[in-house]
């Protein structure tokens, strides 16, 4: 039996994409959500997993609609899915409102139960969350019966707040497989065993890395599980040295460099570093070539030899200043109100000679 | 630095007149219009250049003072000058359209540039002012200890704009200010892209907030609508079967009454007739008629029976007819009412989404609040910024009140010696009173008299001169003495020989020459 497992989809959300974005990376995650289920068409895969977070919010009527209509068409997949801490299960919960399509098992109570499917000899077991918050370790004792040929466990946890997960426990639960939900990086939990498939798209600007979904094969022999990368775009962070060579437009071209490199169809971190000429001032607003740059951070310094102005300057003020700052951590306050304060003290003798 | 010779090439009365100076005290002595003045004037111009004011400023200034009388279009001089172990010659040219400067090390021939600063830096960073406040000495114009103690307070303004340090406090906090508006702004350009998407969000749920609020009004008026039709239906049901019922009744009530006196009416006569048997033919007819009148009654009673059974057929039918025609009504009725509720449940369920989609855009505005990585960067930047400045302000203050301190040491040292002991202290308190210390007594200086006064004059320049110039200049003393007595001349006299390399001393009185002979000190007079 074939499977792909998708989890944190978050539909209906609009992640950070730079000026350029204009409400598109929400349908983006729209649309690639219904890709998905166009390659289990395609694949004739068996069955899809939905670990969670489906949705971003509470999920509305006609939203649910328009899925189940999709669900609908696959002339072979099963679809089994659990509502997560965003989607999670309310009284009015859309999700109990909506008469799912035959091949839509959904997972809905908030108890451990399960959803049986006789053509694939397979039982899914899972719950679904009916708040924001689980701190309960409540998939420690969630044993696989063993009644069914393959047992699968749908879980969406995994961190203090949203039922805390650990890895030997799982371990000894005796699934043939763990579909997990809720951590958005891709990361296999225990080799071909429990894996996160992540978030399809990524919903941040610190989610980087590549993003998709995971296509898994279980036989009697055991289960394989295979990364299949699928996002439509990438979250990149660029980290850049300057030097006191490097003026506004020199670092201006750079980025516009290293954007071209790495495509400039992804979205940008800019995080700057390092030493600059005391006279040069970067222009952040202007760095945005492409306009796909959602954050910069500029951590630049300007390149000052302290000890040797605290030498030369002992009895005067900038000294002084140097002095009183002097031993504070580099990363601090305090030392970027001395770097502050020495440029400024001497730009203004500058200007007067 | 020492000055060696004046060479007056054309300024004011004098024309090519070089004058030689010496090491010690150097005396121009002479009454007044002697020229005493023109050549302090000359050194000052020789020093720091001489320009012409703008406007009304022109009139008075120096400059057209000291236009020479015979030939306004050559203004120039030159001045002789060791400085470190080499001698220059600075050479300036004052008038319009010769106006030049020039300096050239005469040791080793290196030709300097005014311009370019050298002048200043030969100078240790003394300006003009700086000059007027030190070492060139005229007789206080200060009158109050008020003054006093403002100059004291400018000497450490001073300190900043010429002397040890030319640190421009001022405009190094400008450029800080500058950079946390500068940090502000971008700050404030996040704030309000973040703002315009709350914005949208907002209009958003605002319009789907005034559609729920229809819709949830035309829900109420429809149940109102419901309820009334609801109404409407109980009463349609109930009167047609109730009419029905009484009129069935009547008609044989009808037809009993009026059976009833014919029976009786029959049975009377029928009974009356047996017993009579052999009666008279009267009472036989009497009988029949009576019978004909019984059955006449009782065809009339039938009549009028079948009369009102026609009637009450008719009736029925019509109330028959009614009765459909209402069924249809009431059909019609509950059909429109069934269609309500239909309607009404659709608008419940159309709320319901509308309210889950409101509810959802509160949620997305609210994550919007979130504040974002950069953001934060930039608030600390601002932060560090501001503790820039705050250090700043707070350390010059610092070494402001050393410089004053020391400023108040040293002039105390001088007039110490040059008050033979009498005052040992100045000092000057937070609102800029000076006090004098005499031995234990605390004495204002608005309470010591003119002399007095010229010596704390002379004490404070001269300190200020020691402390902020690491480069020794000449005194210049311009009819300095005026009021001082015998003893202090003396004092002053002596602490100057002692601790002045040159001393250059205007006068028109001949006490300061007898003075210095009568001590002892070496001294050159030109006069």
């Amino acid at each position: 039996m074939n499977f792909i497992q998708i989890a944190d989809v978050h539909l209906g959300a609009a992640p950070e994409a730079g000026r350029r974005d204009d409400g598109q990376r929400e349908k983006e995650i729209w649309d690639s959500f219904y890709k998905v289920i166009d390659i289990c068409e395609e694949k004739q895969i068996d069955l899809l997993l939905i670990a969670g977070d489906l949705f971003h919010r509470q999920p509305l009527l006609r939203e649910l609609k328009e899925i189940n209509y999709h669900f609908g068409k696959l002339s072979r997949t099963k679809v089994v899915l659990i509502a997560g801490n965003h989607d999670y299960i309310r009284k009015d919960s859309r999700y109990l409102q909506i008469a799912w399509s035959e091949n839509v098992y959904p997972l809905f109570e908030t108890t451990l139960h399960r959803a049986v499917i006789e053509e694939l000899d397979l039982a899914v077991y899972g719950f679904s969350y009916d708040r924001r918050e689980i701190r309960e370790a409540r998939y420690d004792e969630a044993y696989a019966p063993r009644d069914m040929k393959y047992e699968i466990l749908l879980a969406h946890g995994g961190d203090e707040t949203h039922i805390p997960i650990k890895k030997a426990k799982l371990k000894a639960l005796g699934y043939d497989y763990v579909a997990l939900g809720h951590i958005h990086k891709p990361q296999m939990l225990l080799k071909d065993y429990a894996a996160f498939s992540g978030s399809l798209e990524p919903l941040d600007q610190n989610e980087t890395g590549r993003h998709g979904f995971l296509l898994g094969e279980i036989t009697e022999k055991g289960t394989q599980i295979r990364f299949v990368p699928f996002a439509k775009r990438q979250y990149i962070h660029l980290h850049l040295t300057v030097d006191i060579e490097m003026t506004h437009g020199a670092l201006r071209g750079k980025i516009k460099e290293e954007i071209e490199q790495n495509g400039t169809a992804e979205l940008y971190k800019i995080i700057l570093e390092g030493q600059r000429d005391p006279e040069i001032v970067y222009d952040i607003e202007d760095l945005d070539y492409y306009g796909n740059i959602v954050e910069i951070l500029d951590h630049t310094v300007p390149a000052y030899h302290y000890e040797q102005l605290y030498e030369r300057n002992k009895e005067n003020l900038l000294g002084r200043l140097i002095g009183h700052f002097m031993e504070c951590e580099p990363e601090s306050i305090e030392y970027q109100a001395m770097c502050e304060g020495v440029s400024a003290i001497l730009a203004a003798m500058e200007e007067r000679s | 630095m020492i000055i060696r010779e004046l060479y007056l090439k054309s300024f004011g009365k004098f024309s090519e007149t070089k004058i030689e100076l010496e090491e010690g005290f150097h005396i121009f002595y002479g009454e007044n219009e002697f020229g005493k003045s023109t050549l302090h004037a000359f050194i000052r111009s020789m020093l720091f250049g001489l320009t012409k004011g703008r406007g009304r400023a022109a009139k008075n200034d120096l400059f057209t003072k000291y236009e020479p009388w015979d030939q306004p279009s050559y203004y120039a001089g030159e001045m002789t000058f060791e400085s470190g172990d080499r001698t220059f010659i600075i050479s300036r040219r004052f008038d319009r359209y010769g106006k030049s400067a020039s300096l050239v090390c005469q040791t080793d021939g290196e030709i300097l540039s005014v311009e370019q600063g050298d002048m200043d830096m030969l100078l240790d960073g003394m300006s003009e002012a700086a000059f007027e406040n030190t070492i060139s000495i005229g007789q206080t114009k200060a009158e109050t200890s008020a003054d006093l103690g403002a100059e004291l307070r400018n000497y450490a303004a001073n300190y900043y704009c010429s002397g040890n340090s030319e640190m421009d406090v001022e405009r190094a906090l400008a450029i800080l200010k500058e950079r946390r508006k500068t940090v502000e702004n971008r700050q404030k350009e996040i704030r309000k892209k973040k703002q315009e998407k709350r914005e949208k969000v907002e209009q958003q749920a605002a319009y789907i907030s005034e559609e729920i609020e229809r819709k949830q009004a035309e829900e109420e008026q429809i149940s109102k609508n419901i309820e009334q039709g609801k109404q409407e239906e109980k009463r349609i049901v109930r009167t047609p079967e109730e009419e029905q019922s009484t009129e069935k009744q009547n008609v044989w009530d009808v037809v009993k009454i009026k059976l009833l006196p014919v029976v009786f009416l029959a049975g009377v006569a029928g009974i009356s007739l047996l017993f009579q048997g052999i009666l008279k033919w009267s009472v036989l007819s009497g009988a029949i008629i009576l019978e004909i009148v019984f059955l006449w009654k009782l065809m009339e009673a039938f009549r009028q029976a079948e009369e009102k059974v026609q009637q009450e057929t008719e009736e029925s039918r019509e109330a028959e007819k009614r009765e459909v025609s209402l069924e249809h009504e009431q059909e019609r009725h509950r059909e429109a009412l069934r269609r309500m509720v239909v309607r009404r449940e659709l608008l419940r369920e159309e709320i319901a989404e509308k309210q889950m989609q409101y509810e959802n855009l509160c949620e997305q505005g609210e994550e919007l609040m979130e504040v974002s990585e950069e953001y934060v960067v930039l608030e600390e930047k601002g932060r560090a910024i501001q503790l820039a400045e705050d250090t700043i302000r707070h350390l010059s203050t610092d070494v402001r009140k050393e410089f004053e301190t020391r400023l108040n040491e040293v002039s105390s040292e001088i007039l110490c010696a040059i008050t033979d002991g009498k005052y040992d202290r100045i000092f000057i308190d937070e609102n800029t009173n000076i006090y004098l210390l005499q031995g234990a007594q605390k004495i204002s200086v608005g309470q010591v008299s003119r002399g007095t006064m010229e010596q704390i004059y002379f004490a404070l320049r001269m300190a200020a001169a020691e402390l902020m110039y690491e480069e020794e200049f000449p005194v210049i003393l311009d009819e300095t003495f005026a009021y001082y007595d015998e003893r202090r001349l003396e004092n002053t006299l002596r602490w100057l020989a002692e601790n002045k390399r040159q001393i250059i001393l205007f006068t028109c009185q001949r006490r300061e020459l007898e003075m210095l002979r009568k001590l002892g000190i070496p001294y050159h007079v030109n006069g």
